[in-house]
């Protein structure tokens, strides 16, 4: 080991910090080399003279100051989270009033009837066909009606206002779309359902 | 469940916890700031600021670390961001020569150091300002990392883990310090408290 090496590693020898090894070959280093030894004493003995020196002491108070000012910072981050706190509760966490309750009751009730009409597409309904001049009975479905009315495949149209498509409606379910259509024309629109539902359900006029 | 209550108890006790802390750890915490800083008024605020952001980041504060170590570490940081802040001045180093102009001769500046004369320090016990004198001019990484190893004993495991460097660089730093606090140091001084 070179005196170049050796004196890098002084340090960590005064401390205590080298491998075994390393250690035994400082200490054979230092018995033969009288500059690194030397420097060895330097270095040791600066250590010894910082570690020595005197402890400073604090003012008595500096703990007390350094307690007050964290709660002086705490107050102010307590105060701020408290107002969240108190505004999550006030929003989310307050009790409901018997009022409150039954509202929220009846606007369930609402919508659970709401959508189970509409996932009920098979009803009932009557409605009268002007160009047949009378009133026909139909217990049917939206489809089935859309297959009646657009055998072709056709482009579908969505109900027209029923006096400009000639149907009238004498009850409507939600949901529910009978006048379902092939596109035509204005001028053709006169009598769509003669043309394509069954001449059972809708007999010419004689 | 009463969230407010839950945080200002579970605040309450660290609060409590770090009130122990700060009566158990300000005397040595305030000498590790002086030896830093090299004054009173500058130690007494280190100490006060570091302790304030150790407060901040308790909740992040791991609890197998001695606690004055992460002190330390938050010390350090402080101690330089603060130095970074203060308004900076054009140093010239009483070693090097100035130089008087183009064309002059460079001139060599020596000043009396009354605190480094022998017979003054045995008289006055100016051993401690002369050190103190001598670790002021060290760079700050080799000033912090010779007074964790030399005033607070922390192994240079401990060191780097508070420096947040690795371990060569802890044995270097504190090599090049102590070399550096040799030169400052007078002769005299040297082979006086040898002795």
């Amino acid at each position: 080991m070179n005196c170049r090496k050796v004196s890098s590693s002084l340090s960590a020898y005064i401390d205590g910090e080298l491998a075994g090894v390393e250690h035994r070959m400082i200490f054979d280093h230092l018995s033969l080399c009288e500059t690194c030894s030397a420097e060895y004493e330097g270095l040791l003995n600066m250590k010894r003279m910082v570690s020595m020196l005197k402890i400073r002491e604090p003012h008595e108070t500096l703990p007390l100051t350094i307690i007050s000012r964290i709660e002086e910072e705490q107050n102010l981050n307590i105060s701020w989270l408290q107002y969240q706190f108190m505004t999550l509760r006030e929003a989310v966490l307050r009790p409901a009033s018997p009022s409150q309750i039954s509202l929220g009751l009846s606007a369930a009730v609402v919508c659970i009837a709401l959508l189970a009409s509409i996932n009920r597409p098979h009803e009932k309904i009557e409605w009268s066909a002007l160009h047949t001049g009378g009133i026909a009975s139909l217990d049917s479905s939206s489809q089935t009606l859309a297959q009646m009315e657009s055998p072709l495949n056709l482009p579908l149209q969505f109900a027209q206002p029923a006096a400009f498509s000639g149907i009238t409606y004498s009850e409507t379910i939600p949901g529910f779309q009978p006048v379902i259509r092939p596109l035509q024309s204005r001028n053709n629109a006169r009598n769509p359902m003669q043309q394509n539902l069954p001449n059972q359900l809708f007999p010419p006029n004689r | 469940m009463d969230f407010a209550r839950l945080f200002t108890s579970a605040a309450r006790n660290d609060k409590r916890e770090f009130d122990d802390l700060v009566h158990r750890c300000h005397r040595q915490a305030y000498n590790v700031a002086y030896r830093l800083t090299g004054n009173h008024a500058d130690a007494d605020d280190l100490t006060q600021e570091s302790f304030l952001r150790a407060y901040r980041f308790f909740d992040r504060y791991n609890r197998d670390m001695p606690f004055e170590n992460w002190l330390y570490r938050i010390m350090s940081r402080v101690f330089i961001d603060e130095l970074r802040k203060r308004p900076k001045f054009k140093t010239q180093s009483f070693d090097a020569p100035y130089s008087a102009g183009p064309g002059e001769n460079d001139i060599q500046l020596e000043l009396p150091d009354s605190t480094c004369d022998p017979s003054e320090i045995m008289m006055t016990n100016s051993l401690d300002e002369c050190l103190q004198n001598a670790l002021n001019e060290l760079p700050n990484e080799f000033r912090i990392a010779v007074i964790l190893a030399d005033i607070e004993g922390l192994s240079y495991e401990e060191i780097a883990e508070t420096m947040n460097c690795s371990l060569g660089t802890v044995r270097s730093r504190l090599h090049r310090g102590r070399k550096l606090l040799r030169q400052k140091v007078s002769p005299q001084f040297r082979d006086s408290s040898r002795n």
